[in-house]
């Protein structure tokens, strides 16, 4: 892990990279087969989700995967910017907007999801 | 735009091409899922805002679209799969095998699910 000496985000940020980077392989993975490789439920609607989420599974499945893939994106976007020189008086800048972005999408996302419930 | 870890950008070899792929897709990824939680969160206005929604992206320009986004994540979660390995100090010293082993894995997958686009992109 040298790799981290240089990481400025620092060791936590990397083993949770790593972490949600095996979770969205399997979970994406399920979602993307589920979704568009079962001749069923090609036809997105409504009506069609809503029958999915009578199981409680996908609210969970699906809200784990709006958290850890908005994480896993947006720390993505910070180890990029921080490769940057110009970056370096901007790191608590960029810390805040990283975290308002994925709290506000994940509770954007989840409470949307709720919807699918009714 | 300076960086300050040159080393890690102006490489050479596919080692390279793979790292530049990864952050690339990796954008592209972030991009999509951005406007993805928008396109669903249309739920919220009600059951038949959301199928207007899904209605207009079902048109042949989105599911070729669709067909980016689907090879952009097999690579980007296949290379990932790679980085992973070698962070558990597997295959290193095979990184360049490994990337080229993984890409050829990904070809099947991505011709799946474009046979199963098809007829909604050219009509059946």
């Amino acid at each position: 892990m040298t790799q981290t000496s240089v990481n400025p985000t620092g060791v936590w940020a990397w083993i949770w990279q790593r972490i949600t980077a095996v979770l969205l392989v399997l979970l994406l993975g399920a979602h993307m087969v589920v979704l568009h490789f079962v001749p069923a439920n090609l036809e997105i609607q409504f009506i069609g989700v809503a029958a999915r989420f009578k199981s409680i599974l996908y609210l969970i499945i699906d809200s784990g995967l709006l958290v850890f893939g908005m994480y896993h994106g947006m720390n993505g976007v910070r180890n990029i910017l921080f490769d940057f020189a110009f970056a370096n008086k901007w790191r608590g800048a960029i810390n805040v907007v990283m975290w308002i972005v994925i709290i506000a999408y994940s509770v954007w996302g989840a409470y949307a999801l709720t919807f699918f419930l009714k | 735009m300076r960086l300050i870890t040159r080393e890690r950008y102006i490489g050479r070899g596919l080692g390279m091409w793979a790292f530049w792929l990864h952050r690339l897709t990796g954008l592209a990824i972030i991009f999509y899922l951005l406007m993805h939680v928008i396109v669903i969160s249309t739920v919220v206005g009600g059951d038949k805002n959301f199928d207007a929604a899904m209605k207009t992206l079902k048109s042949p320009i989105f599911v070729l679209l669709e067909m980016g986004l689907l090879a952009t994540i097999i690579i980007h979660g296949l290379n990932g799969i790679r980085i992973v390995l070698f962070d558990v100090g597997i295959g290193v010293k095979h990184q360049k095998e490994i990337f080229i082993a993984m890409m050829a894995l990904g070809i099947l997958p991505f011709l799946v699910g474009f046979a199963i686009a098809w007829p909604h992109i050219f009509g059946s």
